[in-house]
């Protein structure tokens, strides 16, 4: 997938992936991260 | 030489049925405010008491069934009517709203709440015919009558208390200062509800074990979510001691041990060390309950055409001594524990609070006969698109530990039923991360066939935005030798 130029939202999850740790995975590859949130559904 | 291996001596539990209360709750206040037709749409849909107490999840919270029971009732579980918990449980009583709203206005101290007059001449013999709740009448709350309540409520300064879906209030609670948000009414109101119900579930425990004496308690360790304190001190804490007072603990002291949901196992390892270490001979863990998770997906409920299940406060509370020679030992060489290193992610979580303590300890994971963590009720949270937290925790710790080594892969699929548990505890966070089944564990681990008993809680730390980091803690049960 191609993120160069792309806005990104980030919902992650406590039980899956925390948005910090998909943050970093993204990094560097320019996207801008517009928002990032990590979800506690309990 | 004392023997001062750390067992636990007893657990209770309680739940209080609160539908007045649910207005209250974080979200459903929220909305209320954006849209006052909330009100009336959520009065519609509460559950009565008797719908309460005969509802399967609230039974196996309190003793009166096996969790495990629910793998094999379809849902829905609120449609499924079954005997009502009436008077005695094997762990603790369902209270209902009236006898609640009275005990949080006798534990009131600085009488910031004024109950009608009439609710409570009507409530008071209701308090006094029952064996858990009549040690609390030492006082009279503060009282108004029809004409002061309304003037209350039209001067505004505080919340009016209903009870149930009933459109009158039965009471009021007013700020505690002008200008201390740390102490409005609401605030307040959520204090005073972990207060008195850790003081039942504390209540139920000497009631449920006749013979035990309060003096002897030398600490509680409160694990409540709520902060308690003032504006310059928002998170002052040791309501644990005031609910050592209200609950007649009279030689106690006490303070609390936060850890967002994962806090009832850092108390619990903490009580068990200071016993360990002859600090003191009996402490209890005492985690009052959450008022503002009442109605949290209320929203969702109304849609799917449900009643609105967080409806329930939930409180517990576990006696660890020194050993007795029966009850489960808690073996402090089994904590495990979540490094800032370890990383945030679930899998990570359950290497180090799971695998990590197997390891060191040099056992299979078919030696421990529950793995016990969050058992948030998922007709609750599935409705509200958050799926089966306890299944997803199952599922992922299965993997781990099959890529661990500890189970073979084609346990994986099995394993929640052969290991785990079905979620049945309502969405009270700290009380649904594993603490809610202590005294379903000290029961079998004394009377029934158990062995070993590994409990694990998980604690969101990023949401209170100082860290993206979360946190866990774990802690093994043993019955003894």
């Amino acid at each position: 997938m191609k993120l160069q130029g792309k806005k990104i939202t980030i919902l992650g999850e406590r039980d899956g992936v925390p948005s910090h740790t998909i943050e970093q995975a993204i990094e560097g590859l320019g996207a801008e991260v517009v928002y990032s949130t990590t979800q506690c559904f309990v | 030489m004392e023997n001062l291996t750390p067992v636990v001596k007893a657990a209770a539990s309680v739940l209080i049925h609160t539908p007045g209360l649910v207005c209250h709750g974080s979200k459903p206040a929220r909305e209320i405010a954006s849209d006052p037709f909330r009100r009336e749409q959520l009065r519609a849909a509460l559950r009565s008491f008797d719908a309460a107490q005969s509802y399967l999840p609230n039974l196996a919270f309190v003793g009166s069934r096996a969790p495990e029971g629910l793998y094999d009732i379809e849902r829905p579980w609120f449609d499924h009517k079954a005997e009502p918990a009436e008077g005695c449980n094997a762990f603790g009583s369902i209270i209902d709203e009236s006898r609640f709203l009275a005990l949080v206005a006798l534990a009131d101290p600085f009488k910031n709440i004024s109950l009608l007059d009439r609710f409570w001449e009507d409530t008071a013999p209701r308090l006094e015919g029952s064996v858990v709740c009549r040690p609390f009448i030492a006082s009279t709350p503060g009282l108004v009558d029809a004409n002061g309540l309304k003037t209350k409520i039209t001067d505004g300064h505080g919340v009016p208390l209903f009870l149930g879906a009933q459109p009158e209030p039965v009471g009021w609670v007013a700020n505690g200062h002008v200008e201390d948000d740390s102490l409005s009414a609401t605030v307040l109101l959520e204090n005073l509800c972990a207060k008195v119900s850790g003081a039942l579930a504390l209540q139920e425990i000497f009631v449920k074990n006749g013979g035990s004496n309060k003096k002897d308690i030398d600490l509680l360790v409160g694990c409540s979510e709520e902060a308690v304190g003032d504006r310059y001190q928002r998170g002052g804490g040791n309501l644990a001691k005031a609910i050592a007072e209200f609950g007649g603990c009279e030689m106690a002291s006490g303070f609390d041990i936060k850890d967002f949901c994962a806090a009832p196992i850092p108390a619990m390892v903490t009580a068990a060390a200071l016993v360990q270490a002859g600090v003191f001979q009996n402490v209890l863990v005492v985690g009052g309950s959450s008022l503002p998770k009442l109605g949290m997906k209320f929203l969702y409920h109304l849609q799917k055409r449900m009643p609105v299940l967080e409806d329930m406060l939930a409180a517990v509370a576990v006696w660890i001594g020194r050993d007795d020679g029966q009850s489960p030992v808690v073996n402090l060489a089994g904590v495990g524990r979540h490094p800032v290193s370890a990383g945030a992610s679930l899998d990570q979580q359950l290497k180090t609070l799971v695998v990590e303590p197997l390891n060191r300890l040099d056992l299979e994971a078919g030696l421990i006969d529950k793995f016990v963590t969050e058992l948030h009720n998922p007709e609750i949270t599935v409705p509200a698109n958050g799926g089966d937290v306890a299944e997803r925790n199952y599922r992922m710790l299965g993997a781990v530990l099959a890529k661990a080594g500890k189970i073979r892969r084609d346990e994986v699929a099995g394993f929640m039923r052969e290991r785990g548990l079905p979620g049945y505890a309502p969405t009270q966070g700290h009380i649904a991360s594993a603490l809610a089944y202590v005294p379903h564990a000290c029961q079998r681990l004394t009377r029934g066939p158990f062995q070993r008993c590994l409990l694990f809680a998980r604690a969101s730390l990023f949401l209170g935005q100082m860290t993206q980091l979360s946190d866990g803690m774990s802690v093994l049960l043993e019955r003894h030798p």
